[in-house]
Order: structure tokens, then C-alpha cells, then sequence
């Protein structure tokens, strides 16, 4: 019964909905009205109720006569020279920032106008929906931890056997001890599961001996790996003290990655950008898709900022990002030598970073994957006069070692030089 | 005997499981922390410092190396003045402008597409109606079109921001900023490498100050 009355509604809904946009030719008159909000007003106001350069537009008929508005649209500051006492207090409340005169007529004022309004009646409906998704989102990537999950499928069907193990021998003894009784003889006693294992190996010693061996070598093999992967973090994957994620703002959003490690193609470090360049578009995205306010609040509260009147406070403490990739003190590594000279892709060393949810380290980083690199990448010499002269230059005997194949790597540079990295 | 075999098997299965459930914020084992942990400040490392931030601010009323200051203020009168009086200092060539383009798309094409038409790929209402550099109608800052901004105004408004575009200047060197400018105005339909500008042979000197 409730089906069916959820279902009904959603008929009404549908309905309602066909009817709004199907019987009134607002609709299409509402469209050009978001055309021209979108080239005329959307770069200072949103047709919500929240403040950007200017207020917001929500419900701004009903604040300010119609006629006034053309006026103002089309020129404020000429209607705040003249003495205007509505312009003035508008022109005051929201910091003094001057509107530029639109060149506007008076039926597209009225479009832009339907828009907004269209637009916020929309938004009335959208929030439950928006909260579904969302939920849904989060619960799809708190399952990603696949191999984590396995090792507990192993281990819970070994207990599992264990325990069905040990029920079978209580059943297999009680069927003896009826047996026994059958043919009116002693009931056996019952053996314990370790007795038992310990009377079967003693009984069959050359698998015994085998099944060793294998167990030995396998845990052998595991501990050389195990060994192997000291030092080594692939795969260091931190929980961070804001839940940025790259995959929204590289990925969804194709923001480069320069734009925020601006100095890896100047500098050794690539760095973590300081809060002011979150605030380049967070002064005005207060609320994100998956997280809504509750990450965007934690910028704010590290730079003592107010969303609402957009002041910054002096009470300003640093975020404690967690350092991803480490490497040794012994090793010299720059970013600007990669990223700008070898011209390396970001991705090479770090991974489809645009993916990730949670920064995380996805290569060994170890010297060996270093010199794999060194020796297969080949150096870009198009277009570099400098290269063509030293070609040029170099002595038969060399030109043949090196230029032979028609490439150069790194390596064939001084690129395993061990003094390049360690000095 | 028993008991002890029995406790050899209960200890490898334990350290099976501790080894199955390592800690994701923990990098794993560190083998000779002496020689992986730099006695130097590395960036980014937290070294206990009371509010821990390795790095540091700068004391009071120094300044970077080849710093110039900028004298045009952040408000209607400064962006006035610099779209009326600055020039592009760099003695721009095809190279530059085509370096300029690189670092459009670093900097300006999530927002202000790759062709300038405003449709970049931020995919949020308020920068997705960022004006295209061809649209002429005068409804901008100063009552402007984008298509006439001058070289100043668009230097101006990389370093301070305007409307909804925050300030860049933390992110773009100063001679980056005008190789932008540059390629923006080809962008705009200008050809910034005939207008009659003030040549300067600073372009070499300048870059190595940064």
C-alpha cells in the first residue's frame, strides 16, 4: 500500500510538472532569461539567495518596485548621482561596489527576471534529491578496499572450517560410540582434534615432509618480499586533515595541475598550495557536491575567514597537510629538472592523480625505478640547437656508441652518474 | 612439547593477520631513519615547530629577490589608471606568445575556456558564465567590453582579481603574467606583436630575478 501512495505521488508530481512547463509559455521566455542572466549578471550575482560580488537575486521583485529595478539595471550609478534614496542605501549596504550600466531593454530585464524566479522554484525541489545522490556517493567509496576484504574472506572460511571440521569428529564419534554399543564393545574414547592431526602425521611422514617444504619455501618467499618492501610506501595513502579531492578538482573539473603546484616547473618542490589559492574560487563555492560545507568550512576556519560578509580574521593557523612522497635525505631530486626540462607528465611519477579521492603514493619511488627510467627515457633534442652543435662536434668513436640507434636516453646523458642524485 | 607447538602456530597465524590489516596512515616500515630523514628543513615535514608550519612567513617588510612593487590599487580608480597607463614591458616574440599560451592553459582555461569563449570546464554555476574575450558588449568593469580591454586592465586583473576571479598574483611571476596578457589578446583578435608598443630589453634580465 505504501508503494502504491509513493507511487502516486510521483504520478502527481510528474504531472504537475508536465503541466507547468507544457500549458505556459513561460517557460521558453524563462530560457532566453537565463541566457541573458548568464552574460549580463552571472558574473557578480547568483540567482540564489547568496552573496557574490553582488546580493544574490532571489525573491528581488519582491524587494524593489519593477519600474525602479529597469532603471537601476540599466544605469545605478547614474541613479545614485541623483540623489536616489533607494539607490543610495543599496549602493551603501553592499560594500560600495559600483554596477556597471547594462545595456539591457526593458523585456529582457523582465526575462532575466522570470528566470530567476524559475530558477529558485526549481531549487525548492532539487535538495532532496541532491542529499539521495550524495549518500550514495559516499558509500561507494568507503567499499573500495578490495584486498583488504579478501584476506577476511580467507580467514573467516578457514575458521569456518575449522569449526566444521571439529563438528565432524563429534559426529563421527558418536557414530562410533552407537556402533560400538551395536556390537557390545568398549566406547572409544574420545581424541582430540590436535591428537588426532598429531596421529595422522606420525602416520604419514613423507607428505608430512613435503607439505613442509612447500610451507617453508612459501614463508621464505614471503619474508624476502616482505623485506624487499622496507622502505618502500607504493601505495601510502594517509588521511588527510581536509578531504580534497583531486578526482573532483583535476579530474571533474579539469583544473591543470600547475595551477595549484605552480612552482614544480620552476622549483625543486612542487608545493602544496597555501590556502589564499583555495580562496580563488572558494571566496564564492561555499558548498561542495560531496561534502557540502563541512570540508569548504575547515579553509575558513584555518584562515579565520567569514563566508558571509567575506572578511578575513587575524586568528590564522596553517592546515597540517600529510607529506605523501618521501624521499631519503641521501637522494637529489627536482621537480623543475622533470617537469619543464625532461618535459615528464605529472602522471609518469605520480599516478592517474586526476582519479584519486585521497592522495596516494602509486610508485616504488626506490632507486631501481629511478634507473628503469633513466635508461628507457629518451631525451627530446628536437629544436634544441645546442644538442645539434654538440652532435656536430662529437668524435667519430663516440658518434657511433651513442648516436648509433638514433636516440640518446638519459642515461647515455650522465643520467646513472651516481654523483647526479647522491652528493 | 604440545603446548609449545601449539603456540608457534597461534603466533604465525597472528602476525598473518597483522600483516593483512596494515594502517593506511602509517608509510610502512623505515629502515635506517638517519639516512632517510633530513638533518636540513625539507619542506612539508612537520618539525614540531609550536604551530607546526615548516613553512615559514617571512619577517616583517622583507621582500623577494627582484621584487617590484606594484603601484595600482585594488579598486575602480587603480584599475582606471593601470588599463590607461601600463604596458607590456616584454619584447615580445612568437616564442613568448606561444609560452603565453602554455601557461593560459595552465592558469585560465579551466575557467575561461581554451579559446577564451568563457566555457571552460569548472563545472559550477558561478564561473559558468565566464564572459568570452570577443563579446562586445560594453557591460564590463568601467563600462568596457572584453574585447577592448587593454593590455593594463588585463595585467590588473590577473594580479588583483575582479568580480568573481580571485588574484593570481601568488601564482603567476611577473613576466608570466604578461606573456598571458599577450596571448589573451590574440584571443581578444589583436595581433599584440604589431601594436606599437614601447620596446625594452628587459625580457633576459627580468626572467632570471624570479
Amino acid at each position: 500500500m505504501k508503494i502504491f501512495s509513493v507511487r502516486l505521488t510521483s504520478l502527481f508530481g510528474l504531472l504537475s510538472f508536465l503541466v507547468l512547463f507544457g500549458a505556459s509559455s513561460k517557460g521558453a521566455f524563462a530560457q532566453d532569461g537565463e541566457k541573458l542572466f548568464k552574460s549580463y549578471c552571472a558574473a557578480c550575482h547568483s540567482a540564489g539567495s547568496n552573496m557574490l560580488v553582488g546580493p544574490g537575486l532571489a525573491g528581488v521583485e519582491d524587494r524593489y518596485d519593477k519600474e525602479w529595478l529597469y532603471k537601476w539595471i540599466k544605469n545605478s550609478q547614474e541613479l545614485v548621482k541623483s540623489g536616489d534614496a533607494q539607490a543610495v542605501e543599496v549602493f551603501e549596504k553592499y560594500n560600495k561596489v559600483l554596477m556597471p550600466a547594462q545595456p539591457v531593454n526593458n523585456e529582457e530585464i523582465d526575462a532575466i527576471l522570470a528566470y530567476v524566479k524559475e530558477h529558485n522554484a526549481a531549487k525548492e525541489e532539487a535538495p532532496a534529491a541532491a542529499a539521495g545522490g550524495a549518500t550514495a556517493e559516499m558509500s561507494s567509496g568507503e567499499s573500495s578496499d578490495s584486498s583488504d576484504q579478501t584476506t577476511y574472506i580467507v580467514l573467516g572460511s578457514i575458521l569456518v572450517l575449522l569449526i566444521l571440521i571439529s563438528v565432524l569428529r563429534k559426529v563421527q564419534h558418536s557414530l562410533q560410540i552407537v556402533e560400538a554399543r551395536k556390537r557390545g564393545e568398549d566406547v572409544p574414547e574420545e581424541t582430540g582434534m590436535w591428537d588426532g592431526f598429531t596421529s595422522w602425521m606420525n602416520g604419514n611422514k613423507r607428505i608430512v615432509a613435503l607439505i613442509g617444504i612447500v610451507l617453508i619455501a612459501l614463508i621464505a618467499k614471503a619474508g624476502w618480499d616482505a623485506a624487499l618492501q622496507i622502505g618502500v610506501y607504493n601505495g601510502y595513502e594517509p588521511e588527510q586533515p581536509i578531504k580534497f579531492s583531486h578526482k573532483l578538482h583535476a579530474g571533474d573539473n579539469g583544473i591543470d595541475c600547475n595551477y595549484c603546484h605552480t612552482s614544480a616547473s620552476f622549483s625543486k618542490s612542487a608545493g602544496i598550495p597555501s590556502p589564499n589559492l583555495c580562496m580563488n574560487c572558494h571566496t564564492y563555492i561555499q558548498e561542495g557536491p560531496q561534502y557540502g560545507k563541512e570540508e569548504i568550512a575547515k579553509i575558513y576556519d584555518a584562515l579565520d575567514f567569514d563566508p558571509v560578509t567575506k572578511t578575513y580574521g587575524d586568528n590564522q593557523k596553517p592546515i597540517k597537510w600529510v607529506k605523501v612522497h618521501n624521499l631519503p635525505d641521501h637522494v637529489y631530486f627536482n621537480h623543475s629538472q622533470h617537469v619543464t626540462v625532461g618535459k615528464i607528465a605529472c602522471q609518469k611519477c605520480h599516478g592517474d592523480v586526476e582519479t584519486y579521492t585521497v592522495g596516494k603514493q602509486s610508485e616504488d619511488l626506490t632507486m631501481g625505478w629511478c634507473i628503469d627510467c633513466h635508461r628507457e627515457t629518451k631525451v627530446q633534442m628536437d629544436g634544441n640547437e645546442y644538442y645539434d652543435e654538440i652532435h656536430k662536434r662529437l668524435p667519430e668513436d663516440l658518434k657511433k656508441q651513442y648516436l648509433e640507434d638514433g636516440t640518446i636516453t638519459v642515461s647515455e646523458l650522465g643520467g646513472m652518474e651516481c654523483a647526479k642524485c647522491h652528493y | 612439547m604440545k603446548h609449545l607447538k601449539k603456540t608457534v602456530f597461534a603466533s604465525m597465524l597472528a602476525s598473518v593477520v597483522m600483516v593483512a590489516c596494515s594502517d593506511p596512515n602509517s608509510p610502512g616500515v623505515e629502515f635506517m631513519p638517519d639516512m632517510y630523514r633530513s638533518a636540513a628543513i625539507e619542506p612539508y615535514v612537520d618539525y614540531n615547530y609550536p604551530d607546526s608550519a615548516t613553512s615559514r612567513l617571512t619577517p616583517e617588510n622583507t621582500i623577494p629577490r627582484g621584487y617590484k612593487p606594484y603601484p595600482y590599487e585594488n579598486n575602480d580608480e587603480g584599475l582606471t589608471a593601470a588599463s590607461e597607463n601600463l604596458k607590456n614591458p616584454l619584447n615580445l616574440t612568437e616564442k613568448s606568445i606561444a609560452e603565453g599560451k602554455v601557461l593560459y592553459t595552465s592558469f585560465c582555461a579551466h575557467c575561461h575556456g581554451k579559446e577564451g569563449k568563457g566555457e571552460g570546464s569548472i563545472q559550477n554555476a558561478i564561473y559558468g558564465a565566464v564572459p568570452s574575450y570577443l563579446d562586445e558588449t560594453p557591460n564590463r568593469r568601467l563600462g568596457k567590453s572584453m574585447k577592448e580591454l587593454t593590455e593594463g586592465h588585463i595585467y590588473h586583473t590577473i594580479v588583483h582579481g575582479l568580480n568573481a576571479m580571485g588574484p593570481h598574483s601568488s601564482l603567476i611571476r611577473e613576466n608570466d603574467r604578461w606573456k598571458i596578457v599577450a596571448y589573451v589578446q590574440t584571443l581578444q583578435g589583436k595581433d599584440p606583436l604589431n601594436a606599437d608598443q614601447p620596446v625594452s630589453e628587459e625580457e633576459d634580465s627580468t626572467e632570471s630575478e624570479n
